[in-house]
């Protein structure tokens, strides 16, 4: 008698993955292959690459939206311009653009010419503003503090000149945005980092609370340190009251280090929208040139996040930039020049306020009014 | 020139500011501590003592602030998924005719980024949830009861 015969397994559970490699590129790649000698640019946002075997091939970087985030129109007229001008591949990049890949200069001038034509920047190689991560936030995460892809695009409008290289930088530039601290699409080890932070705790919605909490005859016999919502809170901020017969959950401001745990187990937690800043990092990168890689370290540690155009942030990115303009040699990383001048000269040139009262004054009462703007501003010149 | 004063924001801009081998001491005023800190390039080594508080106990060991640091580690602390080593310890110490009188300490060395924290909220939390504890554990190790007075200002 015969074992019988094992089922065939479902094409879809025979695929092997990573898929090859070559399996889906273009001929043109495909044949070059390892094999590229030389490149050229052609302005600053056209890269032509040479193959031994005479065979070139011209890419186009075009900035994308915050967060990449494209309609599916756009992505098909994109993929219509990459099948009429180019040789029907297209990348997304790391740094959030989109490359297309042509086999003439004249088909890559045409490319850079209609998505230009649709409002896209071209640009981000050489001594640009190589484009700005943003993490998702508010779109698809619980966690997030701030709208990372708006300030993405309020840091962009500023500096869109040094993307397309109609103002050059030193050397490369990298800047990203995280809504929180998780910074997990992306990290420190980048030129400037622009990171989220709430102002102050929380404060709690009594109506929902009890959802959150063990029916309240449960709840009159379990210990305190047994409730879900005390333990979630690594500092002990969150507490039991026994009033009468009633029990409340309260929340000690001074033991509170606004790391939102709560918050992510229980929607009763409200952290004050308005009340809500960044942290500003630089210095990083991850390239082994200049000094090599290193961490970004932290510049101004709290500056309020004010949409829609977040001035606070981008007077202060723009006067990084400018100082750097200013002090870099030729191809210089920021990080290479903070670490030839100095923390403290650079401090000195950028101009932070050692005192935080410019910030402070604008949670005093005048907060959110376009006339405290100019003060702050003023105090970063 | 005495001690800045400087309220807790403040505080972080200041550390902000250090360079390599620098160090700086300020008073944080909203939180009743003495902040000492050093920058040593990749990385803050920060003291919180906390000068509203002094204990007082009958026995004077040889090296006080050894005999008196214990370590710990808070998880989710200063942000979900990182986790924070700090050590306590009654420091400064002063020890005369047998007697030590010190303030509760708490130490932690954090990366740079780190700094964008709220650091010294994060020492106020350690000192308000473990104090208690640490206080009973330093008693039962130094064998004497301790004495602990609250120190207010008028």
């Amino acid at each position: 008698m015969t074992a019988p015969a094992k089922p065939a397994k479902a094409e879809r559970l025979n695929k092997v993955f990573p898929v090859d490699l070559d399996k889906y590129l273009p001929e043109l790649l495909k044949r070059n292959y390892g094999r590229w000698v030389d490149r050229r640019f052609h302005g600053y946002g056209i890269i032509e690459h040479v193959s031994e075997t005479g065979e070139r091939v011209f890419t186009v970087k075009v900035a994308l939206p915050p967060n990449a985030r494209l309609s599916a129109d756009t992505a098909e007229k994109f993929a219509d311009i990459a099948d009429r001008h180019g040789i029907g591949a297209i990348r997304i990049t790391m740094a959030g653009n989109i490359e297309f890949l042509a086999d003439s200069l004249e088909a890559a001038q045409r490319i850079r010419e209609e998505v230009e034509g649709m409002g896209f920047p071209v640009g981000g190689w050489g001594p640009t503003l190589w484009g700005i991560n943003s993490c998702t936030a508010f779109l698809t995460c619980t966690t997030a503090v701030v709208d990372s892809p708006s300030i993405t695009k309020a840091l962009g409008d500023q500096l869109y000149e040094y993307f397309t290289g109609e103002k050059t930088l030193p050397a490369k530039l990298r800047i990203y945005v995280s809504g929180c601290p998780a910074m997990c699409a992306g990290g420190t080890g980048i030129d400037i980092a622009i990171v989220g932070q709430w102002g102050a705790p929380p404060k709690i919605r009594e109506e929902i609370l009890s959802l959150c909490l063990p029916p309240p005859k449960a709840l009159a016999r379990i210990p305190e340190s047994q409730v879900f919502l005390v333990q979630v809170c690594p500092t002990g901020a969150l507490t039991l009251r026994r009033e009468g017969d009633k029990i409340r959950l309260l929340l000690v401001p001074e033991k509170c280090i606004n790391c939102a745990r709560c918050k992510e187990n229980c929607d009763a937690f409200d952290y004050d929208p308005e009340n809500v800043g960044v942290a500003i990092l630089v210095g990083g990168k991850y390239s082994n040139t200049g000094v090599g890689r290193r961490l970004a370290r932290v510049l101004v540690p709290w500056v309020p996040a004010v949409p829609p155009h977040y001035r606070e942030i981008t007077a202060i990115v723009r006067r990084i930039i400018d100082v750097w303009r200013e002090h870099a040699r030729e191809g210089e990383r920021l990080a290479d020049m903070i670490d030839r001048i100095g923390w403290g000269t650079f401090v000195d040139l950028v101009g932070v306020p050692v005192s935080s009262m410019h910030y402070d004054r604008l949670f005093a009462g005048t907060r959110w009014k376009d006339e405290a703007y100019p003060s702050l501003r003023d105090a970063l010149r | 020139m005495g001690i800045p004063e400087v309220d807790s924001r403040e505080a972080l801009f200041r550390l902000a500011r250090l360079g390599e081998g620098e160090r700086a001491v300020f008073l944080v005023r909203d939180r009743g501590l003495l902040l000492v800190s050093r920058y040593e390039g990749d990385r803050y080594k920060l003291a919180f003592v906390d000068i509203g508080v002094e204990v007082r106990a009958d026995v004077c060991p040889g090296d006080p602030e050894e005999a008196t640091t214990l370590v710990g580690i808070m998880e989710d602390v200063p942000w979900q998924g990182l986790a924070l080593e700090y050590a306590m310890a009654l420091a400064p110490a002063n020890c005369e005719n047998g007697v030590l009188r010190a303030n509760p300490t708490v130490k932690f060395t954090v990366p740079p980024e780190w700094l964008m924290f709220d650091l010294v909220a994060v020492a106020h939390a350690l000192m308000a949830r473990g104090m208690d504890e640490y206080l009973e554990e330093v008693s039962r190790r130094l064998g004497t009861r301790l004495w602990v007075r609250k120190i207010v200002r008028v």
